[in-house]
């Protein structure tokens, strides 16, 4: 649908008494439609960005994504199990947040070894992923092929349409939280991928940094894909832009991660509802414009070292 | 010397109607089964004899078969998309026997030896599913092609189609081709001549809602058959610009700019008029849509099988759906007394006006899974 940018204009100056509301159709598009699309896909791209940072950091692994603790692939099963049992969207909702929750749990259980730093949380965590992908699966499997397959199949190619205020309630605070907290503590997170001595010696608690950390990215993590699926990128490629332009100091990269994942998921949203008649869905997007942008930049950077 | 003439004589004999007998007996091999070309073109050795039949995949199949034969007796396994459809509509009442019908075999993907326990003759697949072709073949059992979308979505035609291959593989029923196919053109042929002077801006615009949960919505672009029921009943479908095959995924915001004057719910979906009516389902409000304004959201009949597909029911569908979009053209004509007329004549069975209505009045549960 398009909308002239007067009559936005227009309409967005009857919200505060002057003039009068364009047509009812277009003040729905615009104000329950559009609005809350607009700000679930910066809190979406801000969320995945500054997780993809933080365990990048964490793990000192340049290819650590949000989903290195398997809490997508958790959040993924919860949804595809609230749409197979037939739950309202209020429902699925929160089994994805729960399951991503325990999947991460599990991760956190399973990998904790004294002694061992964090590969075999790394480890713990792609086993885990890969044994809630498998129950993605299986969910699929079972559902009915005509009226529950497609429902998952959709909302695990991740989709910001559909979703109003009341997706927000359940998925924007923790994200918001979470946003303020890594802004917080930016400084303390250049920590983060120094050794365990090193970062003795600067006198932080080095393991209760890693836990705070590694909580917050998972309630980011969890939140997003609980609130509009799978959107695959948008935590690798915001902060390695960032880092490529900015290099490692978490002063500069976590308010820059904000801003530009924020832009990066609006821009690719947008496209994916004006290119055809028919949405595209947004992960194919992400991947088709962020994989041949990132590698521009990287053959032009030489790339980014932890 | 003689001995030995009467011993060969008699040994001469014994080959000579041995070989008789092995004669007649490749005689009576060769007639138990007969080449057909299925709708995939291609050619299928089936039995002449068939009493056990499996469907794999073409959901509304069964019901066909059922009608055809006027019971289910012959059905051993079907695909679980077609039971939920049974046990919703007025195929399970007519037909309880077809509730019993394993679906275990053939849901998903086939079990091949669940389904050689079921010992069918042949096996109806989806004509280009290849795989599972290769499968059946391998094991020794006739796999049959049906298309689905051969015929470009045209559901009389598609409908006349597969009677033609029931018919093939059972002539004694053979005279049923014509039956249909005179009844569905005659309904067809009626409809043109009513709606063919509807100008170009006075038609009706038709959204189709194929499929509707708090998460996806899908319609029918170009190619579906809500494209085809559209254009059948001189409708413009809205949806038309959308190029994709089958079903196409579509959004809130795309909807209030079409601005539908009506839209159709299908069977594959649990949502109700009402539910557009109050806003029932994700965070969609459709109060703003002409549509819904003017209280026109129709639900698809369920007869023998969620009607929006081809079916047993295609020609009542389609005058269910002139109805709904054009009452004033069609106010004369009785669905009710054409519907039980259709079902007598063509497939000789009898439905009360109880059961007719249910057709009209389709539960949610409908679209239920599991």
């Amino acid at each position: 649908m398009v909308i002239p940018v007067p009559l936005i204009i227009s309409s967005v100056l009857s919200k505060i008494g002057i003039g009068d509301p364009a047509s009812s159709a277009i003040e729905k598009v615009l104000w329950n439609i559009r609005l809350p699309r607009i700000i679930l896909a910066s809190l979406a791209g801000i969320g995945l960005s500054l997780a993809g940072l933080s365990f990048q950091s964490l793990f000192a692994n340049p290819l650590a994504t949000p989903d290195t603790l398997g809490v997508a692939s958790g959040s993924s099963f919860g949804a595809c199990l609230g749409i197979l049992m037939g739950f309202s969207l209020r429902g699925i909702q929160l089994m994805a947040l729960a399951l991503g929750l325990v999947a991460v749990s599990i991760t956190w259980v399973c990998g904790r070894q004294k002694g061992r730093g964090t590969t075999t949380i790394v480890l713990s965590g792609i086993i885990i992923g890969s044994l809630f992908n498998a129950l993605v699966s299986l969910v699929k499997y079972v559902a009915d092929t005509e009226t529950q397959l497609p429902s998952i199949t959709y909302w695990l190619m991740g989709s910001m349409s559909g979703k109003g205020y009341s997706t927000l309630t359940i998925g924007s605070p923790l994200i918001v939280l979470g946003i303020v907290l890594l802004f917080l503590m930016r400084w303390r997170l250049n920590i983060l991928p120094l050794s365990d001595d090193e970062a003795k010696a600067s006198g932080t608690d080095i393991k209760k940094l890693r836990i705070a950390v590694i909580v917050i990215a998972t309630a980011l993590t969890a939140s997003c894909v609980s609130m509009c699926g799978q959107i695959g990128w948008v935590g690798l490629i915001v902060p390695h832009i960032c880092r490529m332009a900015l290099g490692n100091s978490h002063e500069k990269l976590v308010p820059s991660s904000i801003s530009i994942g924020a832009t990066f998921l609006v821009v690719v949203d947008t496209m994916s509802r004006t290119i055809a008649t028919s949405e595209i869905p947004i992960s194919v997007l992400t991947a088709l414009l962020g994989a041949p942008f990132f590698i521009v930049l990287m053959k032009k950077n030489g790339g980014w070292t932890l | 010397m003689k001995k030995i003439l009467v011993v060969l004589m008699i040994l001469i004999c014994a080959t000579s109607l041995f070989a008789q007998a092995a004669k007649e007996a490749a005689v009576v091999e060769e007639t138990t089964t007969h080449i057909i070309v299925d709708h995939q073109g291609v050619e299928v050795e089936v039995p002449k004899k068939i009493d056990r039949i499996g469907v794999y995949n073409i959901y509304p199949l069964p019901s066909v078969i059922t009608v055809f034969f006027n019971n289910a007796n012959k059905l051993v396994a079907m695909s679980k998309p077609s039971l939920t459809a049974a046990q919703n509509g007025l195929l399970g009442k007519l037909y309880p026997e077809i509730l019993d019908v394993d679906t275990a075999s053939v849901t998903g993907q086939i079990n091949i030896e669940e389904l050689m326990k079921k010992n069918p003759d042949i096996v109806f697949i989806n004509g280009g599913d290849a795989a599972s072709r290769k499968l059946l073949n391998d094991a020794g059992i006739p796999a049959v092609g049906i298309s689905v979308n051969k015929w470009d979505y045209d559901c009389i035609e598609t409908l006349d189609n597969w009677i033609a291959l029931l018919a093939e593989l059972f002539p004694e029923d053979a005279d049923k081709v014509q039956i249909v196919h005179d009844y569905s053109y005659k309904i067809y042929n009626e409809i043109q001549d009513r709606v063919k002077d509807i100008p170009q801006e006075e038609r009706v615009r038709v959204f189709v809602l194929f499929q509707y949960s708090p998460s996806t919505m899908l319609t029918s672009g170009k190619h579906f058959f809500g494209q085809w029921w559209c254009d059948a009943i001189g409708a413009i479908n809205v949806a038309n610009e959308l190029e994709k095959d089958n079903s196409s995924p579509v959004t809130m915001e795309q909807v209030y700019a079409w601005n539908p004057d009506a839209i159709v719910i299908t069977n594959f979906t649990a949502a109700q008029p009402e539910t557009l009516y109050t806003n029932g389902m994700g965070n969609d409000d459709w109060s703003a849509i002409k549509a819904v304004q003017d209280k026109r959201v129709y639900k698809t009949p369920l007869g023998m099988y969620r009607s929006y597909t081809p079916g047993a029911d295609a020609p009542v569908s389609l005058l269910w759906w002139a109805k709904a979009i054009y009452p004033e053209l069609f106010a004369d004509m009785d669905l009710t007394a054409i519907a039980k007329d259709y079902y007598k004549t063509v497939f000789d069975v009898e439905l009360s006006n109880e059961q007719v209505a249910s057709i009209f009045a389709p539960p949610s549960s409908a679209a239920g899974g599991f």
